[in-house]
């Protein structure tokens, strides 16, 4: 195993499964990501030389591979089938001892599910890789301003599924913290 | 970013599974090693993606339309010689003929100038030819 290849892998594969399993919604297929991502790393190992923004590069590889992964899965699976697969699937986020903050992130998971793809990888580069919109042009390949644009829609979405929960758990909280 | 965007960003994301590492490198290693071809595939996968079938029959229809001009250019230049342009002896008779018909045209439009009666030759007798001989001399007198 090269060690270059372990020391990448420790590196930036907690962000890529990550952004693999918010695009792909199953684990299996997460797993399949990375495997494919890492195995060209290791057929060719100079492919980050010389790179200014390793992560990027990365981030567009491992996106790049979820879409193809998603594309043929489309063809394989019938939509129905699909649904229930991603529908049973465990959600991206880490579990919680409390119940209501468990609630949202399962609600928080489903929102995502239903965002096209390309508002949920922006919605997810944004929060949870804390990217600009111009890192985000870069990993996507498109401009600074399609992905402000795809970041508005998708929040203005999520905001519209999810305001009543986070209003109920704010609520609460500021209940519990008064008392 | 406001209160909401800050709450959704404080939900922490599902960490890789630690027993995958050793998997994936292992196979990433063996991958690297036993399949030579894996350096050449990516750059097509790459290239090709994500619709190599509409690339693929996107250079098909190029392929077809540079073929069909090229038959038609071939096939162009003996039609040209036949038919459209005519050849270099041709042009030259072309242009003879018109201009003969020019200076037909032009000498039935202005035709040679009549003499008048003072300047036509008088018969050539010894007695007119010594009144012409003086009148050649003095005109005037």
């Amino acid at each position: 195993m090269p060690a270059d290849l372990a020391r990448i892998y420790d590196e930036h594969a907690q962000a890529l499964f990550a952004l693999a399993l918010n695009v792909t919604r199953r684990d299996a297929d997460a797993r399949d990501v990375l495997q494919e991502v890492f195995g060209r790393l290791a057929a060719r190992p100079g492919l980050l030389e010389g790179l200014e923004n390793p992560k990027a590069f990365l981030l567009r590889l491992t996106h790049n591979q979820a879409i193809d992964l998603l594309r043929r899965r489309a063809a394989r699976e019938k939509p129905d089938l699909a649904r229930e697969a991603e529908a049973s699937a465990g959600h991206p986020f880490a579990a919680s001892a409390r119940a209501d903050e468990e609630e949202f992130r399962r609600a928080l998971a489903d929102a995502l599910g239903v965002l096209p793809p390309e508002q949920r990888t922006v919605v997810h580069l944004k929060l949870w890789e804390q990217a600009t919109f111009e890192d985000i042009a870069q990993v996507l390949g498109i401009s600074p301003n399609t992905a402000a644009s795809r970041y508005r829609y998708a929040i203005d979405k999520l905001r519209v599924q999810l305001r009543p929960l986070y209003n109920e758990i704010k609520n609460t909280w500021m209940t519990s913290n008064n008392s | 970013m406001d209160d909401f965007e800050q709450f959704l960003k404080s939900q922490p994301m599902r960490c890789v599974p630690p027993e995958w590492r050793g998997d994936i490198l292992a196979q990433a290693a063996d991958a690297s090693g036993g399949k030579p071809a894996a350096v050449v595939l990516p750059w097509w996968q790459a290239w090709l993606w994500p619709s190599p079938y509409a690339w693929g029959a996107l250079a098909a229809a190029w392929i077809i339309i540079i073929g069909l001009n090229m038959a038609s250019a071939q096939s162009s230049p003996n039609r040209a010689n036949g038919k459209a342009v005519p050849s270099r002896q041709e042009f030259i008779t072309m242009l003879d003929e018109r201009r003969r018909l020019m200076e037909k045209i032009y000498s039935e439009l202005n035709p040679p100038p009549v003499p008048s009666p003072s300047q036509a030759k008088l018969p050539d007798t010894p007695g007119v030819s010594l009144e012409r001989r003086k009148l050649e001399e003095r005109p005037f007198a």
